[in-house]
């Protein structure tokens, strides 16, 4: 691979800005450093055919493709977290995380065991948020979910 | 009960296909756990509420809507490592469910298999396709992704 085939990247979200750029490609694997400002936060691992998707906050960044995520801080290894269903998204809510797969949606605590899941059929898309119910396209319905107040578990909303 | 009847029917199962004899595959496979696929019911669906179908979706072709990103990433994968295309990913994904029935996990109407595909890039590749058993009894692909 030539050095400008490679990917490169900068996400800039408030003050937060993350770069994420492709240091090697061996194989069906192709690795990304992660810097969230001028912290070097990590090496990572995807898919070769697979280009990163970022969710963060202001501390921590997560990097997912696939079946897998990365968490990562500075100061701390990179955490790799693998799931059995490819992800369509990874939200990031105050305490907890809801990981969109393509036939379920999870949710998941701050060390991203799953708590409750909603399972479908029908591939699901990414979503996205109305207030506090995420809206899910799917192929013949719309899935509408909240988080239960407690944190406890996914509702379905009609 | 249940156990009698299931094993009696695999044993049916099992001279019915010895006697089809080979060459061709059988219409009717068993499980381990004795549930039954009949080859015959095995769709891949087209376009449904949508201007593309599954293969569309995993050769990476859905460039519009709420699934094209999702797509782009299958296609990187179903085609552009595999080399699979309209004509070929179809009847992959068939063999690929009838070659591994025998180990699939089967939730309620959802028959989920993990077994190698070898695209014609001669990439070979452990891949999962989820199906399901729909009301009018044909077992239709949902998904697959690889494992």
């Amino acid at each position: 691979m030539k050095e400008s085939d490679k990917y490169s990247s900068t996400v800039i979200a408030g003050s937060s800005i993350i770069s994420i750029y492709e240091t090697s490609s061996f194989g069906l694997q192709r690795t990304f450093r992660v810097k969230l400002e001028s912290a070097e936060l990590g090496e990572i691992a995807l898919d070769s055919w697979r280009s990163p998707s970022l969710s963060f906050t202001e501390h921590v960044v997560y990097v997912w493709g696939g079946l897998r995520v990365f968490r990562l801080r500075a100061n701390h290894a990179p955490e790799r977290f693998d799931f059995d269903e490819e992800i369509s998204a990874l939200y990031l809510l105050h305490n907890l995380i809801v990981l969109v797969c393509e036939l379920s949606v999870r949710l998941l605590d701050n060390d991203l065991k799953e708590l409750d899941r909603y399972t479908s059929n029908e591939v699901l898309n990414a979503g996205a948020w109305e207030k506090d119910i995420l809206q899910i396209a799917a192929e013949s319905q719309k899935v509408r979910l909240a988080v239960a107040s407690d944190g406890s578990k996914l509702l379905k909303t009609d | 009960m249940n156990r009698i009847i299931t094993s009696l029917l695999t044993l049916f199962l099992a001279g019915f296909l010895a006697a089809e004899g080979t060459g061709t595959t059988a219409r009717f496979i068993v499980s381990d756990s004795g549930q039954v696929l009949d080859t015959s019911a095995i769709t891949i669906p087209g376009p449904v509420n949508s201007a593309f179908g599954k293969i569309d979706y995993l050769l990476g072709n859905v460039t519009t809507g709420d699934s094209a990103a999702l797509s782009a990433g299958k296609g990187g994968f179903f085609s552009g490592v595999m080399g699979y295309d309209q004509t070929t990913l179809g009847p992959a994904l068939q063999n690929q469910l009838i070659d591994n029935f025998g180990s699939a996990t089967i939730n309620g109407n959802r028959i989920s298999v993990v077994g190698p595909m070898t695209g014609p890039s001669g990439t070979t590749a452990n891949v999962l396709s989820a199906w399901q058993v729909t009301p009018s009894g044909s077992v239709s692909f949902i998904t697959a992704f690889p494992k």
